[in-house]
């Protein structure tokens, strides 16, 4: 139905006509743009405050700036940055750092978050609270938790030690010697964090068909043939999801290593976004830091494309 | 039965409601509301908006409601902020009332408090963030960290010349000398972080050690003196004869500063341009070998955890420290009676024949980009100038700093022995490096003498190490 307009003193517009000329005449044509005005809103705010970042980011990089200046001042110089860095031993130790606890925080997450989601998703009873238990360190704040574990692992009055010594067994320093620094922020965002992996996996596993293990127990299955020839190919497309914002999380690591040893002690936590972080703002070499970002974004980019080819070899497009 | 669909027109509406709510929750919050005051009488003084009792020192830090700024009633407003929180913040906010409620009121000028709430990045994203976006502060509360670095790059308008004679003639001569840039000096020093050598009494009469009657006076006898004050019991060390600044590079590199000097030459060379790093001199190595050989006696706190806690904990003997960080950090979080346990010592060089210590401070300075750089300094002038000093009142009396300016009395609570100590200290005296890079170059001393210390690497390659990085670090900040 036509619906006219008629605005003071002028000729009445016909709606239908104008929409005709937009191209808006149809049904479909109005709800596609209705529905490309709401994404859009998200989109914009994408590209303002996500990719347009990003590409500064990445132009910012080619050139030689310490952000104390204003940025019209920035020297262009190509990719001198990137081969600073590539030849940097302390940048690629903190590659390495960061493999290190990404690998460690992904099997200590991954691993026990599979491993109790299995159990909670087995127990008859008190699964609600099981769930609220491992759950609730996942809603305290980070900052917080590393604080709290600075405390828990003093060498000399930590909790921690009191209960190894109290257990007979030889303390540990913790956060305060290079060789046992790493292990002990991964085991505070483990136990942060492994809460959050019991809830995903155990949404995965309750999609698995109850009659899948019914025939399975019939068919005289143990728990380890049960597993590993119904659940895991059912819950694999949701472990690849999993794995992928875990590895994207962990590689990207700054607060708990930030808070808890300030990439010390001796370098010995460092890693790359604890380096950048301390190109930009206590070295005033923000291009260089940038690019260091940039790095680390590629090399994230990366490791999702991979996964993402694993996860289509192995028939889960769905993900 | 009707169901009642949302027309696209009404859910545009409602979120562009939403929106605006959004917007409106996330813009900037107005100025604190002053408390409601009575409105001054014609012709009466004004009064100072009334405060909540709050005691300056807490044992154990609570939440404290922000004390209220007196009502802005005109004048330039002038934006500083502080790092300080709590019972800190809330007594300079009275001094702040005092200066908005009298003389503020006479000049015109209304000065705005606010607490510096540094980001994720630290406060020198947030300085370098506000300068490049226009909303910084219009004074500066600095730490020597990044003077130079701003400096150079024209953060700081310097005060005219009677002020800066001002400083000169009242000052500390080597705290005036850290905030000088290009011959100017810059702004008020503050804060000043003198060291001394605290030992612990009670724990040197429990090993036959008496530092009243005859106190190490070298540093070999300081190391046997750690040696013997070390406990450890079934492999388990109970206590450390020798503090040492874990993890915090501006310590470790203030402690570098001092015994340098005392064994007669600069830490830091600034006569050459990019200065030099003087790690890997005779007296460089020196210190180095000096800090390993602790750590092999097994003197050292590095594996007790970072200093405060040691020394809070009663878990270090010797202390080459500030008394800031010794009076303020622990007696005010609950250690009290630390202070009386102290015999301190002027800081000495290795072989005793020379004494003294630094200063260390930060600096309040002027924004390049105030438009009321006048106003500023004015109002600098009466939190600074005596004879009331009120900003070195509130340093000595609230957080237990040495005095940067001449003459002026050391904190009343300090012991005796200890007032006595600080007095020669303050006579004899080294400046903070005025370097670009400096905090780059605290995190290459501490990274490196950490590994130190908990014998991950050997001196000559310490020092190889961060004669190498030091001299990366400074030609690169040179260069930009």
């Amino acid at each position: 139905m036509a619906v006219e307009a008629r605005p003071a003193g002028g000729r009445p517009v016909h709606r239908t006509g104008l929409r005709r000329r937009l191209g808006l005449h149809t049904l479909s044509a109005r709800e596609a743009l209705f529905g490309y005005s709401i994404v859009g809103v998200v989109y914009l705010f994408f590209l303002i405050f996500v990719f347009g970042p990003m590409f500064l980011a990445f132009g910012v990089s080619l050139t030689w700036w310490d952000a104390l200046s204003p940025i019209s001042q920035a020297e262009f110089i190509g990719l001198e940055n990137y081969r600073y860095i590539f030849f940097d031993e302390r940048f690629r130790l903190s590659l390495l750092h960061d493999a290190e606890y990404t690998v460690k925080a992904y099997v200590g997450q991954i691993g026990l978050g599979l491993l109790l989601a299995l159990l909670i998703n087995n127990l008859r009873r008190w699964q609600t609270v099981a769930r609220i238990i491992t759950f609730s360190p996942v809603v305290l704040p980070l900052v917080a938790t590393a604080i709290l574990f600075v405390i828990l692992m003093n060498p000399t009055w930590g909790l921690f030690n009191v209960i190894l010594r109290a257990l007979g067994l030889p303390p540990s320093t913790w956060l305060q010697d290079p060789t046992t620094a790493m292990n002990s922020v991964v085991l505070m965002v483990i136990w942060k964090y492994v809460g959050y992996y019991i809830v995903l996996f155990l949404a995965a596993l309750q999609t698995v068909p109850q009659e899948y293990y019914d025939a399975a127990h019939i068919d005289g299955a143990g728990p380890w043939q049960t597993f590993w020839h119904i659940t895991w190919p059912l819950i694999r497309p949701a472990f690849l999801f999993i794995s992928i914002i875990n590895i994207i999380a962990n590689a990207q690591v700054f607060t708990p290593i930030f808070v808890m040893t300030g990439g010390g002690p001796a370098r010995a936590t460092e890693v790359v976004v604890v380096l950048t972080y301390n190109t930009a703002f206590t070295n005033f070499q923000y291009s260089r830091a940038n690019a260091m970002a940039v790095v680390l974004f590629f090399i994230i980019l990366a490791l999702t494309l991979l996964q993402l080819r694993i996860m289509r070899r192995g028939g889960v497009e769905s993900y | 039965m009707e169901v009642r669909r949302l027309s696209r027109r009404r859910l545009l509406a409602g979120l562009g409601a939403t929106a605006v709510a959004v917007l409106a929750a996330c813009a900037p919050s107005p100025a604190p509301t002053p408390a409601p005051a009575e409105q001054p009488k014609p012709g009466a003084t004004p009064t100072p908006a009334p405060a909540p009792e709050v005691k300056p020192l807490l044992a154990t830090p609570t939440p404290v409601p922000t004390l209220a700024p007196v009502p802005y009633k005109g004048g330039t407003k002038l934006l500083l902020r502080v790092h300080w929180s709590g019972v800190y913040f809330n007594d300079f906010q009275k001094i702040i009332n005092e200066y908005n409620s009298t003389q503020g009121e006479k000049d015109k000028i209304y000065v705005e408090l606010q607490r510096f709430v540094a980001g994720q990045a630290g406060p020198i994203a947030t300085f370098i963030a506000d300068f490049q976006a226009g909303t910084q502060e219009d004074i500066y509360h600095l730490n020597d960290a990044y003077f130079a670095d701003l400096a150079s790059r024209g953060f700081f308008r310097p005060p005219p010349p009677e002020i800066q004679s001002y400083i000169k003639e009242n000052w500390l001569e080597t705290a005036v000398r850290a905030g000088i840039w290009e011959g100017k000096i810059m702004g008020y020093p503050t804060e000043n972080q003198t060291m001394a050598v605290f030992i612990n009494k009670k724990m040197a009469q429990e090993v036959g050690l008496d530092p009243e009657k005859s106190p190490p006076r070298t540093w070999e006898e300081q190391r046997e003196w750690a040696k013997k004050l070390t406990k450890i019991e079934g492999g388990k060390k109970l206590r450390a004869g020798f503090v040492w600044h874990d993890a915090n590079g501006e310590r470790q590199f203030v402690q570098r500063v001092v015994m340098h000097w005392l064994n007669g030459e600069d830490f830091v060379d600034t006569s050459v341009t990019p200065p030099k790093v003087n790690i890997a001199t005779d007296i460089g190595r020196m210190i180095t070998e000096y800090w390993y050989k602790l750590a092999e006696d097994g003197s050292l706190s590095a594996d007790l955890g970072q200093a405060p806690q040691v020394w809070g904990n009663r878990l270090g003997a010797i202390n080459w420290h500030e008394s800031f960080a010794v009076y303020f950090v622990l007696v005010t979080q609950g250690q009290p009676g630390i202070l009386e346990e102290q015999h301190t010592l002027v800081p000495f060089s290795a072989d005793g024949s020379k004494r003294g210590s630094n200063t260390r401070n930060y600096h309040f300075l002027v924004s390049a980009k105030t438009k009321y750089p006048d106003e500023c300094w004015k109002f600098l002038r009466w939190l600074n100038d005596g004879p009331e000093f009120r900003m070195q009142k509130f340093q000595t009396d609230v957080f237990g700093f040495v005095p940067s300016v001449k003459g002026y009395k050391l904190p009343d609570f300090f012991p005796a022995q200890m007032k006595e100590a600080y007095k020669k200290a303050l006579e004899n005296t080294t400046p903070m490096p005025v370097v670009r890079g400096l905090a780059q170059l605290y995190n290459i001393l501490r990274d490196n003498q950490d590994a130190l210390v908990l014998k991950k690497v050997k001196p000559a390659e310490a020092v190889q190490k961060m004669d190498q990085e030091f001299k990366q670090a400074l030609k690169e900040a040179y260069s930009s």
